[in-house]
């Protein structure tokens, strides 16, 4: 009947996994992932917080760009796909991952709008070697307990993208990632397949 | 969730029945081996019972619809902020026992005193449970559970399984359910007094919270999702596997992957194992 038991976390998952982003403007380049967080942070209240009144497509069109910028793209894109990639053409390589942008801000964008603008601390950051690091944080919300945002950021040509954000333990890339590969299943291990499902989603 | 929790195993035998019916048909259809992308999806997905999973999900999405979404909309509306977390922290205060049980199972002394300290000091300042004052003092809630104590030890979760009314599960996870229905106090309280209705209510008031929680969170999910049965499944096993860490990221290995060539097999390898390739945990601590 209910999907998930304590569902409590579903909710701030499905609420904040782009979003809750609240720190004063650090707006210079970043020098390290703590700073580029709270750069993507500012910059998402200025963005973001007055689309909360907006439809779905205003909002996705907002969130379009910051995604572009700040999030690694073509390697989240191959993550979701998982051994689909290698199967996929370069064509729909490209394809996927220009849709993909699309249906992600498409399904964020409300949940980023309403929940920006909360407090964030952030705490630890962890060296993962190869460029990579996470950031810690945690996002105060109006109600209930405190979230555990979990920030996967990737140094590349000395600018830092985001290549996923895990909300309470749940991770972005995962959920798509399951998903995915059962439509591509569905519909006999075609990616195209999946690329038609995605765009008729974001139309 | 919704039913008396006896009623839960008259339920799964009924689920049983209805899912030995079921099988017949209602197995994945394996991939093809030479299909190395097919094989790691299906691997992933450890869903072997996939269309009668389907099946359950759907109906449980039926119910929802009808039954718990309409009340837990009517409630939310109904009740106020405060007497809504008034609600949640009565419930999760009945809780003490069974969680306290677990920490113990698991070696988790700390935590085990967490949870005494607050069942005592909201039982009694906290007006029977109704007001979190232990959290106001640094003293948060955790759950904890048979199932995840069970993980502890070592068992694995076995297959997915969605089943009526209940939900999204596995075997691990469904019989620490039993384990801590019979760990309940209240449950015993519930027979010798010949009050078994105390327990079911308790089970509804406990559906209803839930939902009333994630109105929004659930459509907005529904509504962003291409496969919803797929996304549900993941994020209940995402969910549990926080749980069952504790939610102590920081100080695990970490889990995020990282995503490179040698990550993605070349034809005919064995799916890789992400965790085989992360690093050796380094902190460094920021500011």
């Amino acid at each position: 009947m209910l999907t998930l038991t304590s569902s409590r976390r579903l909710l701030i998952a499905a609420g904040l996994a782009l979003s809750g982003w609240s720190l004063a403007p650090a707006a210079q380049a970043s020098a390290d992932p703590t700073s580029f967080i709270e750069e993507v942070s500012s910059k998402a209240i200025t963005e973001m917080a007055p689309a909360a009144q907006e439809t779905d497509k205003q909002r996705a069109a907002k969130l379009k760009p910051l995604l572009e910028q700040y999030f690694d793209m073509p390697s989240i894109a191959r993550y979701m796909l998982g051994a689909y990639w290698r199967k996929a053409t370069p064509e729909e390589q490209s394809e996927f991952t220009a849709v993909l942008t699309d249906f992600l801000a498409l399904a964020y964008g409300k949940r980023f709008a309403t929940y920006t603008g909360h407090q964030m601390d952030i705490g630890r950051v962890r060296d993962e070697g190869d460029g990579r690091s996470v950031v810690f944080s945690t996002v105060k919300l109006p109600s209930g307990d405190p979230a555990r945002v979990d920030w996967t950021v990737e140094q590349a040509d000395g600018s830092y993208k985001i290549a996923d954000v895990k909300v309470e333990g749940l991770s972005l890339a995962d959920t798509h990632r399951q998903e995915f590969a059962s439509v591509i299943s569905k519909h006999g291990g075609s990616v195209s397949a999946l690329i038609d499902v995605l765009k008729q989603k974001v139309r | 969730m919704m039913l008396h929790k006896n009623s839960k195993f008259r339920v799964t035998l009924i689920a049983a029945t209805l899912g030995l019916s079921v099988l017949a048909t209602g197995c994945a259809t394996k991939p093809d081996p030479a299909d190395e992308a097919a094989v790691q999806a299906y691997q992933e997905a450890n869903d072997p019972l996939e269309p009668m999973n389907r099946y359950f999900f759907e109906v449980n999405q039926f119910l929802d619809e009808i039954l718990l979404k309409p009340f837990a909309g009517w409630y939310h509306t109904a009740l106020p902020d405060p007497a809504e977390d008034g609600v949640r922290n009565f419930l999760r205060n009945l809780k003490s026992p069974v969680i306290l049980a677990n920490d113990l199972f698991q070696g988790e002394w700390s935590r085990a005193g967490t949870t005494v300290a607050r069942f005592f000091i909201n039982s009694t300042i906290g007006v029977g449970g109704i007001v979190d004052v232990a959290s106001m003092m640094d003293m948060n809630y955790h759950e904890e559970d048979f199932g995840q104590t069970l993980a502890v030890y070592g068992a694995g979760e076995g297959p997915y399984l969605h089943l009526p009314v209940i939900g999204p599960g596995n075997p691990r996870d469904y019989s620490g359910r039993i384990v801590d229905y019979a760990l309940d106090p209240l449950t015993w309280v519930g027979y010798a007094y010949n009050v078994t209705e105390i327990n079911t209510a308790r089970a509804g008031l406990e559906a209803v919270d839930t939902r009333a929680r994630n109105l929004e969170a659930i459509d907005e999910l529904k509504k962003g999702s291409v496969d919803f049965y797929a996304t549900v499944r993941s994020l209940y096993r995402q969910q549990r596997n926080d749980l069952i860490r504790n939610g102590e990221s920081e100080q695990q290995a970490s889990q995020i992957k990282m995503i490179t060539d040698e990550m993605i097999p070349e034809d005919g390898d064995a799916p890789v194992d992400f965790k085989a390739a992360q690093s050796d945990e380094q902190v460094t601590v920021a500011e």
